[in-house]
């Protein structure tokens, strides 16, 4: 039996049916990394934020980027600050996070900010963006390579100065001059 | 990438070859200052050497992303003497506090590296790169006493809310490309001459990147009320740093500003002006109010700067207007650079007093200074004369042309001029405030003289030769300002 | 030596002495002493009064460079810039000359009249920088030929003026008086950059004499409104109603300030703005009544208070401010010579005035309350009889300086059709007679009430300090006659014919030819009789041991008098307290004003920065200083973005729905 261009009923294409699923469980899941009362939990959330995320720019044609995404964010980033909270974390933490002491204004402004948004994406013609095209690895080497040869390379920049901050503020303290 | 193209942006690569090369010589010679800071000023003579040749000639290199014109060589140059003056006045402050000098020059020229790309930038994705390259060592200088926690606080908050507007700016960026379908500055303007030509309204969604885009660089420059982080990041940092933040961030980011409003969004101008005209009344207003209750001298020059942003917005909302189109950015770019050199003498004077540790920046620190550190003294009642804008100092004459401008301009930046002049007449009082401190008051105890160290002193010399020549014979700087004000209007 | 070089002279001569003072000034005086250390400042403005005499003499004789209508020289391009150009240069014509003479004179005869005064004084090479400085300042000011250096200058006269207020600040009455001098002048200042950005607006130039050939393009409400608004400054720097409450204050700073500064010369820079700019208040003439109506209204105002005050200094404070309202209440009359006139007279025996009274001061050992001085004449004769001197001129009594200039501004105000400007400068008249000789009296007359202490050591002041005050009362004898000679048509009013004659058609005046045995006549014997009446009453009053009108010092007899009914007591109180002027700007400014700052503090504090700040703070206290990050404050900040964020995008939103 062949499966049917779109959702039965509804009529929604497949494509949109795991947008909306995946979207929801980013949404979701970045909820939980800021509302969770663990922090080891909210860490997790955040791994599956990121995850859904991933699968979110598979869907718009970017595999390299998802694939860098799965590698960079949940390999490295979340194991790294999973670590980090297992390290430092005593028992003197605050059992509750303290932070949440305006929760309700936030929501509401966040509320009318993503409502703003979603009626003025809606309203807009984006007519000057072409459809999406399925970027191919080489394709993005040699795009990255040539015309945005310098962005790349500044972003390495970019790197290189964040390393050498962060190595001078994480080195222990010596004694007598540095 | 060509050979042509590396020409061009030698400067650039100049700037980030120096900062790691400082880095390098603090490896092969661990904790010498001397040697770091030989390879930092040396560097940054090279690296203004090579702006100046580059910049005989205007050109573009990446296929049109970089662009070298009269604006990249003014501000590149302006950029290099405030870093190299903030290298002269931070060390003896470092030393003082067991803090490494090294790491600090690198970081700064980083930053360096990273407002040199914003003034070169034709492109919306190395604008904004070279806005992250110049914040990200600003946060790490914030918190560069990292033992204080003040200074750690102050760092962590800047750096949250950094990101946070950054994160902003960035989405109005998507929203412009999104709707012109080119990250080229001039594709932009090119694409939204014809979207805004006619009557037409404009599309929400490009209301909305503009919305995203004026909230992310006014939070960069501290425009009211996007301005929250500034006096407890100023506050907070090492006074050198301080004095490095209110200067090179704030006019990286209007350089920015012109790049992108003037530059990109220059066809909107009709749409953004007025927000401007709002920004510039709230900010210089409010900076100036609250500076008024300030009793800690770090903190009101923080709310004071808070005010002249307000002032260099007036600048940008003059060229909106077709009567002043190049006066208003001349106005902006000079007193970009009359702000820096006047902003920056002022916190060094601070940072020498504080080369004693303990010693806090609070108003009673001032009392008497003028018996007891008369050179200090008369240094910073130069630097404040000249924030307030008495004349013939570079504030005044930088203040008397951004309101000529404005008033030239007429509408809405006409009446934003008569803000200025009464917000002017304002400020006097807690600049003078300070004035009187240290000539009318008499110390409470009476400490031992401060040694000045030869490089912060020459630097406060060139600081104040610099602003009394500014406000003094202005024809010196204006013509260059003027022919960058016009590359960009080109 | 060619005049141009003459006219630079003139103004770079005191910077020298200022920056050669304050760079060496603290060493010379440690090493060759106290006098030395003045040589230079003194022997500089001594160079630059020589060549303003020469320049002052050229430019009233109408010689080569400077015709009839002046003589202008450009430095250099201030702003080069294409539609900017703002150059900087001075110009000089006749009456340029007469506040040359006053400036230079009296700055001359102050500086060495210092030199006895201040001789005491640690800070003495200070002192005459400060005075170089002003100097300079006030010399650019009548010089420059810029709306826009006039206020570079208008504010370097304020700041220096601020610096000598505040030159005692250990006393911190002197630290408060230079701060509200400063504050005052703001407000003015404020009012004239507006008028000079209007200016621009219009005519794009600041040129003053480009401008005032230009005014007559403009419409009507145009120029009224720049006339307003140059009439705002000269209001704050001439100490008129509603900014007059600096000036008393400002007494605070040394005597010879007080003498140079707050009496012969930056006071004078508000009259001499309007006068400069008379084509622009010609046109303007609603704002010529308001000129002349803020005139004499502080001309009474002051007057009352001089009345009652005891402190010898403010005494004469006040009597400036009346003075200067007199010169204001001329130029609003159009009577332009008259006020020029009167403020060169008024240069001279108000400078003299104030020296003498620090002469006194200086003999009694720095005491300033009248009521405890008295039967002073025998022991400082020099200075009595020259303060006498000084008296009879500003009453009006001929043929002293103030009785021409006086009489002319009261003549020709009644013969514009002001009779109200006339009435009541009239009653000024016998009240300033009287109010100066309350002041001899107690000082110089009747029964010593000097501490008992200091009385043996009573004695006349250096040959530093009396020769400046000879060489004063010469000037305040004779230049009435000089200048004002012969009636109708005196020699001032010749030589600034040129510049006002204009002016003066433009007013559409009819010209009366001079009556002395007519209505003029009258005016004069009217005048000089309530002169004589006022200085006759305080001599009753404030007695003198001599002739049929003997009587003692009847101080306890005044306050009898003065709270005799409810109406006297009211006056009497009024003046008193100064009508309660410092009381309303307290209110208005410091509280009212000072609440609003911080109550925007506050907001910026605790609405936006955080409404938990209290409970961080206790967080931070109990836990370290990194939690208190976590208690919610960078939260607020970034709460603080979103809802700035969506104001923005609503406001975008319309402005994009309604183009």
């Amino acid at each position: 039996m062949a499966i049917p261009d779109a959702l039965p009923f509804i009529n929604l294409a497949w494509g949109d049916l795991l947008f909306l699923i995946l979207s929801a469980v980013l949404v979701g899941s970045a909820l939980l990394v800021v509302t969770l009362r663990d922090i080891i939990r909210c860490g997790l959330a955040m791994m599956v934020c990121f995850a859904a995320l991933a699968g979110l720019y598979v869907l718009i044609g970017a595999p390299l980027v998802a694939a860098a995404q799965v590698l960079v964010y949940i390999g490295a980033i979340s194991v790294l600050v999973l670590f980090a909270i297992m390290l430092t974390q005593t028992k003197a933490a605050p059992a509750r996070l303290v932070f949440q002491t305006q929760a309700l204004p936030a929501a509401i402004a966040a509320a009318i900010l993503a409502f703003l948004i979603a009626l003025t994406v809606g309203a807009t013609n984006w007519n000057a963006v072409s459809a999406p095209i399925r970027t191919g690895t080489a394709i993005l080497a040699r795009v990255l390579f040539d015309q945005f040869v310098l962005p790349f390379e500044i972003v390495s920049v970019l790197l290189l100065a964040a390393v050498i901050g962060g190595i001078f503020l994480a080195k222990r303290e010596q004694d007598g001059p540095a | 990438m060509s050979w042509a193209d590396l020409a061009t942006i030698a400067p650039l690569a100049a700037a980030i070859l120096v900062a790691g090369l400082v880095i390098l010589t603090d490896i092969a010679l661990p904790g010498r200052r001397v040697p770091a800071l030989a390879v930092s000023f040396i560097g940054l003579a090279v690296v203004a050497g090579l702006a100046i040749a580059v910049g005989v000639h205007p050109a573009t290199a990446f296929g049109g992303a970089y662009r070298v014109d009269d604006l990249t060589t003014y501000l590149d140059l302006l950029f290099v003497a405030v870093i190299a003056l903030t290298l002269m006045f931070a060390p003896d402050y470092l030393a003082a506090r067991d803090l490494p000098l090294p790491e600090f020059a690198a970081v700064l020229i980083f930053a360096l590296s990273g407002v040199m790309l914003i003034s070169a930038s034709a492109d919306l994705v190395i604008l904004f790169l070279g806005l992250e390259l110049m914040v990200l060592p600003g946060y790490l200088l914030a918190g560069f006493a990292k033992r204080d926690a003040l200074s750690t606080e102050g760092a962590i908050k800047y750096f949250l809310l950094g990101s946070f507007s950054s994160a902003i700016f960035l989405f109005g960026l998507a929203f412009v490309w999104g709707l012109t379908g080119t990250t080229r500055i001039d594709g932009v303007a090119a694409a939204l001459k014809a979207i805004a030509g006619g009557s037409t309204p404009l599309s929400p969604g490009l209301a909305m990147g503009l919305a995203f885009l004026t909230t992310g660089v006014a939070f960069k420059i501290a425009a009211v009320p996007f301005h929250y982080w500034t006096p407890d990041a100023y506050q907070g940092s090492p006074t050198p740093v301080t004095g490095y933040l209110s200067v090179v961030p704030k006019i990286g980011a209007f350089a920015l500003i012109l790049r992108l409003f003037v530059g990109a969004l220059g066809p909107l101008s009709a749409d953004w002006d007025i927000i401007i005209v709002l920004l510039a009344a709230a900010t210089m207003t409010l900076g100036n109010l609250v500076a008024l209750t300030q009793d800690s001298v770090k903190r009101m020059l923080a709310y004071s700067s808070i005010a002249h942003t307000g002032y260099m917005l007036i600048g940008l909302a003059a060229w909106s207007s077709p009567n002043s189109r190049i006066e208003g950015l001349e106005g902006l770019l000079y007193y970009g650079a009359a702000y820096a050199f006047m902003n920056l003498g002022a916190f060094a004077v601070i940072a020498a007093l504080q080369r004693r540790t303990g010693i806090s920046s609070q108003l009673e620190t001032f009392a008497g200074l003028g018996r007891r550190e008369p050179l200090l003294a008369a240094l910073m009642t130069l630097f404040l004369l000249s924030l307030t804008g008495i004349p013939p100092t570079a504030g005044f004459f930088a203040k008397a042309y951004i309101i000529l401008a404005a008033v030239q301009a007429g509408g809405p930046a006409g009446i934003l001029a008569v803000i200025a002049v009464l917000n002017a007449a304002v400020a006097a009082f807690y600049y003078l405030r300070v004035v009187v401190y240290m000539f009318m008051r008499d110390p409470r105890g009476e400490p031992a003289p401060l040694v000045v160290g030869r490089l912060m002193r020459s630097g406060l010399i060139v600081t104040a030769v610099l602003t009394v020549l500014l406000g003094l014979v202005p024809g010196l700087l204006l013509p260059i300002v003027g022919n960058a004000a016009r590359a960009l209007t080109l | 030596m060619p005049y141009d070089t003459l006219i630079a002279l003139i103004a770079i001569l005191p910077i020298g002495g200022f920056a050669f003072t304050a760079l060496f000034g603290r060493r010379i005086q440690a090493q060759y002493g106290k006098v030395a250390a003045s040589a230079v400042p003194i022997a500089l403005v001594g160079l630059a009064w020589a060549a303003a005499m020469i320049v002052a003499a050229g430019a009233i004789g109408g010689a080569a460079p400077f015709g009839a209508h002046g003589h202008g020289i450009t430095f250099w391009e201030w702003i080069p810039a294409g539609q900017f150009s703002v150059s900087a240069g001075f110009f000089v014509d006749a009456l340029t000359a007469c506040l040359l003479i006053v400036v230079t004179t009296i700055g001359l005869l102050v500086h060495i009249y210092s030199v006895g005064y201040m001789s005491h004084d640690g800070g003495y090479w200070r002192f005459f920088a400060y005075l170089n400085l002003f100097m300079f300042s006030m010399l650019l000011l009548v010089l420059a030929d810029s709306f826009l250096v006039i206020f570079v200058a208008w504010e370097l006269v304020g700041l220096s003026s601020y610096l000598l207020i505040g030159f005692w600040f250990p006393r911190h009455s002197a630290a408060l008086a230079s701060k509200k001098a400063f504050i005052v002048n703001r407000v003015g200042d404020v009012g004239f950059i507006l008028g000079i950005m209007l200016i621009w607006v219009n005519l794009h130039t600041l040129n003053v004499q480009a401008v005032l050939a230009g005014i007559g393009g403009l419409d009507h409400t145009t120029i009224s409104w720049i006339a307003l608004l140059i009439l705002c400054g000269a209001v704050g720097k001439s100490a008129q109603f509603p900014l007059h409450v600096w000036l008393p204050d400002a007494m605070e700073g040394p005597t010879p300030v007080s003498a140079l500064i707050h009496a012969a010369t930056m006071v004078n820079a508000g009259v001499y703005l309007i006068a400069r700019t008379s084509p622009i208040f010609a046109r303007a003439p609603e704002i010529m009544v308001v000129v002349a109506a803020l005139g004499t209204f502080t001309a009474i105002l002051a007057a009352s208070i001089a009345f009652t005050q005891t402190d010898i200094k403010r005494v004469l404070a006040y009597s400036t401010l009346s003075q200067l309202g007199y010169m204001f209440a001329a130029l609003g009359v159009g009577a332009w010579a008259a006020a020029i006139f009167h403020l060169m007279a008024h240069g001279f025996f108000k400078g003299l005035l104030f020296l003498d009274s620090g002469s006194v001061i200086h003999a009694v050992h720095d005491e300033q309350d009248m009521r405890k001085m008295g039967g002073l004449s025998k022991k400082i004769p020099i200075t009595y009889w020259t303060m006498l001197i000084g008296s009879v001129a500003i009453s009006g009594i001929p043929p002293l300086a103030g009785f021409f200039s006086k009489d002319e501004i009261l003549g020709d105000a009644f013969k514009n059709g002001f009779l109200w400007v006339w009435a009541i400068g009239f009653l000024v008249a016998a009240m300033t007679a009287f109010y100066m000789f309350r002041l001899i009296g107690l000082t110089f007359w009747g029964e010593s009430r000097v501490d008992p202490a200091v009385e043996p050591t009573i004695h006349e002041s250096g040959r530093a300090m009396t020769i400046p005050l000879i060489l004063l009362a010469i000037p305040t004898i004779f230049i009435g006659l000089f200048l004002g000679l012969p009636f109708g048509a005196s020699r001032l009013q010749g030589w600034l014919e040129p510049v006002f004659a204009p002016t003066v058609a433009l007013a559409n005046r009819t010209e009366q030819p001079f009556a002395l045995f007519g209505i003029d006549g009258a005016l004069i014997l009217a005048s000089v009789t309530v002169a004589a009446i006022g200085i006759v009453l305080a001599w009753r009053f404030f007695g003198v041991n001599l002739g049929p009108l003997r009587s003692k010092a009847r101080l306890n007899t005044v306050s009898a008098i003065a709270s005799a009914n409810g109406a006297t007591r009211f006056l009497y109180r009024a003046s008193l307290n100064k009508w309660w002027f410092d009381e309303l700007n307290d209110l208005l400014f410091i509280r009212i004003g000072g609440r609003i700052a911080n109550g925007l503090w506050w907001f910026d504090r605790n609405v936006v920065d955080g409404a938990v700040n209290g409970t961080g703070r206790v967080v931070s206290s109990t836990g370290g200083r990194l939690r208190r990050i976590q208690t919610g404050r960078v939260q607020n900040y970034a709460l603080g973005i979103a809802v700035g964020l969506i104001v923005m995008a609503a406001a975008y939103l319309v402005i994009a729905g309604s183009r």
